[in-house]
């Protein structure tokens, strides 16, 4: 069950990616709910993608879930991401640079993403469990705090700073030296 | 500032410059024939200006075709009361067009008439061959000052550009620049610009280039833009001046955050569409503002002005965000021209980016660019017929882009685009589908059919340097 349960972030991932793919630009089939629905759809994968841990994390640390199964919750997001990525990239790209599309800026960001979310689910979870009486040990640590905020960081500089447009030209480059 | 000045060290170029104006000035032509490879320009004393007129090409990035008020379906909210003022005073070519809807390779083929695949600059990512001939080599062989100011944004080491006395551009984010305070290399010295706005900025540099010329002296300013190329920060003036437009005219394929799909993730256009599309017309009204001060500064009697973009753009059609396909909203670009001879008016005839260094060389009354696939449209801006009824399109793949490599061919009816990596070809009829959204080459075998051999002639046509 833990097992299913990490694999929640993935599913989210897949399921919007597949919505979003069969229904952009069918707003004739959609009408009025067309942009709401696709809107909706583009930011449920965004969160699938980068922070959906934080609606597993707490449950997997209640059930005592091992510590591969709390990594594969927070890296099932990321992973279904960059498969589907790739697989996608497919269709414009030889396999190789299909593949390297897979660890884009925005893949390394959803890891980083998964893992502030899971630091700060992390937080919710040792509060909670402290107020039932529980020795969980202190809500807020050093380590906790440096996950959230390296975390934090790297989606800020990948993706975000100046439009990510900086760290696509670090990642374009790296294209150049493997493929050009 | 020193922008007018010559290069700090006397060139062989310079010198031939000199050469070049003294021999016009004595009223002889130049010698046709070839030194080293290079055409030497041949001054010619009969053309539509004058003998030698001053030449001006105003390039923006990015700018839609349909984004100016004097186009019919412009947005209601958008007002482009410049570039408006050169339409009104020149001809509009309502069918021009890139051949490669990308700006290194559009910048390539403007500068050199050619086609991206003869060029070479195939994408962002492939290097300009510094041995490529622009049209400003004959120019300057023939008397002419030229200067380069704003976006080279081509792959490769930036070039000791031939041709020019003076090349200003910038090289920040990888040649894409900065809205606010872009630090710009002028003649091969960097210098920070704190407190600019760079379309404003690159204005007054190209208005103090023009008003130090020598009297006299014809003169060529190539002024490229960064504007309105993401992240479209418009001028402070500007900024907000559009919050109440009314945007109803996106296309309904549209949605707010289609930014996050994967086809648009690239595109450095994360966020709301309907906010980054505002700002894309702020900053469209800051480069008319601009448009403007050049065209107050020249005088259209012994001056030909150009305004044009190195490719459209998508806003939400096909749920695309960018240019690259071969789509018209991303094909299709504004181009105006105004100046001696040029009577108000509008044209249907098909202009190409390629054609404008030709043009450009005509209006000069100079030869050379002998490699230019484009073709002069002096005649046709002067009110004359069309030179061609199609055209070839091509893209070539630029990664992490969406976008497959393709070849189109696009008449007044059809357009018909072949992709690689197994995609089917598609046909668009254009006339009944202007915003191509049926792909009719399943119900059109024979249209297909001679679209496609058409398409095959032009490939063979462009791949052997043919004039098209």
């Amino acid at each position: 069950m833990n097992k299913v349960l990490a694999l929640l972030p993935a599913a989210i991932v897949l399921v919007a990616s597949i919505f979003v793919k069969a229904f952009a630009e069918r707003y004739e089939v959609l009408g009025a709910a067309y942009a709401p629905l696709l809107n909706a759809g583009v930011l449920l994968r965004a969160f699938g993608m980068f922070a959906s841990v934080v609606l597993v994390w707490g449950l997997l640390r209640s059930r005592g879930a091992s510590r591969g199964v709390l990594a594969l919750a927070i890296l099932s997001g990321p992973i279904a991401y960059g498969i589907t990525a790739a697989i996608d990239a497919l269709a414009y790209f030889p396999a190789g640079q299909a593949a390297y599309y897979g660890i884009n800026p925005i893949a390394i960001a959803t890891v980083a993403g998964q893992c502030a979310a899971a630091a700060a689910s992390e937080i919710v979870w040792r509060w909670w469990s402290r107020r039932r009486g529980q020795d969980v040990g202190s809500p807020v640590t050093w380590g906790i705090v440096a996950a959230i905020g390296a975390g934090l960081m790297t989606v800020f500089f990948t993706v975000l700073y100046q439009g990510g447009v900086p760290f696509f030209y670090v990642y374009q480059r790296g294209y150049m030296l493997l493929f050009t | 500032m020193p922008v007018a000045g010559p290069p700090s060290q006397p060139s062989r170029r310079a010198f031939l410059a000199g050469l070049a104006g003294a021999v016009g000035a004595v009223g002889l032509t130049a010698c046709s024939e070839q030194t080293g490879g290079r055409p030497v320009a041949v001054p010619v004393s009969e053309n539509a200006g004058g003998d030698h007129p001053n030449l001006v090409v105003i390039v923006s990035d990015d700018h839609r075709a349909d984004h100016v008020s004097y186009h019919p379906d412009h947005p209601a909210f958008l007002s482009t009361p410049n570039i408006d003022r050169l339409a009104q005073q020149g001809m509009v070519a309502n069918n021009a067009f890139v051949t490669t809807a990308l700006c290194s390779p559009s910048r390539g083929t403007f500068l050199s008439g050619q086609y991206a695949s003869r060029h070479g600059v195939q994408n962002n990512l492939t290097a300009w061959n510094p041995d490529t001939e622009t049209f400003f080599e004959p120019l300057m062989a023939a008397g002419y000052d030229c200067a380069f100011i704003g976006k080279w944004h081509m792959p490769g080491k930036l070039p000791d550009l031939r041709g020019v006395d003076t090349f200003i551009t910038f090289t920040a984010e990888e040649g894409q620049g900065q809205y606010v305070d872009c630090p710009l290399l002028i003649n091969g010295e960097m210098v920070d610009r704190p407190g600019t706005y760079i379309t404003e900025d690159l204005t007054d540099l190209a208005l103090e280039w023009i008003n130090n010329r020598p009297p006299g002296k014809p003169y060529a300013l190539w002024l490229a833009h960064k504007a309105v190329h993401h992240r479209f920060i418009p001028p402070e003036n500007r900024r907000g001046a559009l919050a109440d437009a009314d945007l109803s005219n996106l296309p309904p394929e549209s949605f707010a955050f289609l930014s996050l799909m994967d086809e648009n993730i690239w595109e450095g256009t994360l966020g709301n569409l309907q906010t980054l599309y505002r700002r894309y017309n702020e900053t469209l009204l800051g480069l008319d503002d601009q448009v403007g001060r050049i065209l107050d500064d020249v005088d259209l009697d012994d001056t030909y002005v150009i305004y044009t973009s190195d490719n459209g753009y998508s806003w939400g059609e096909h749920v695309l965000t960018g240019k690259r396909w071969a789509y018209e909203e991303n094909t299709r670009v504004p181009f105006v021209a105004a100046g001696p001879g040029i009577e108000p008016g509008t044209t249907d005839a098909m202009i190409l980016n390629a054609d404008v260094a030709p043009t450009l060389l005509e209006w000069a009354g100079v030869q050379g660019l002998t490699q230019a696939q484009g073709t002069s449209v002096a005649g046709v801006l002067a009110g004359g017929d069309a030179v061609r009824d199609e055209f070839m399109y091509e893209y070539f793949p630029d990664y992490p882009y969406h976008v497959p490599g393709m070849q189109a061919v696009r008449d007044d009816q059809w357009l018909y685009v072949e992709y690689d990596r197994g995609r089917d070809p598609q046909l668009f009829d254009i006339v009944a589908d202007p915003r191509t959204q049926n792909d009719v080459a399943a119900s059109n075998p024979d249209v297909t059919a001679d679209m496609a051999a058409r398409l095959q002639r032009l490939r063979d046509q462009v791949a052997a340097g043919g004039v098209v």
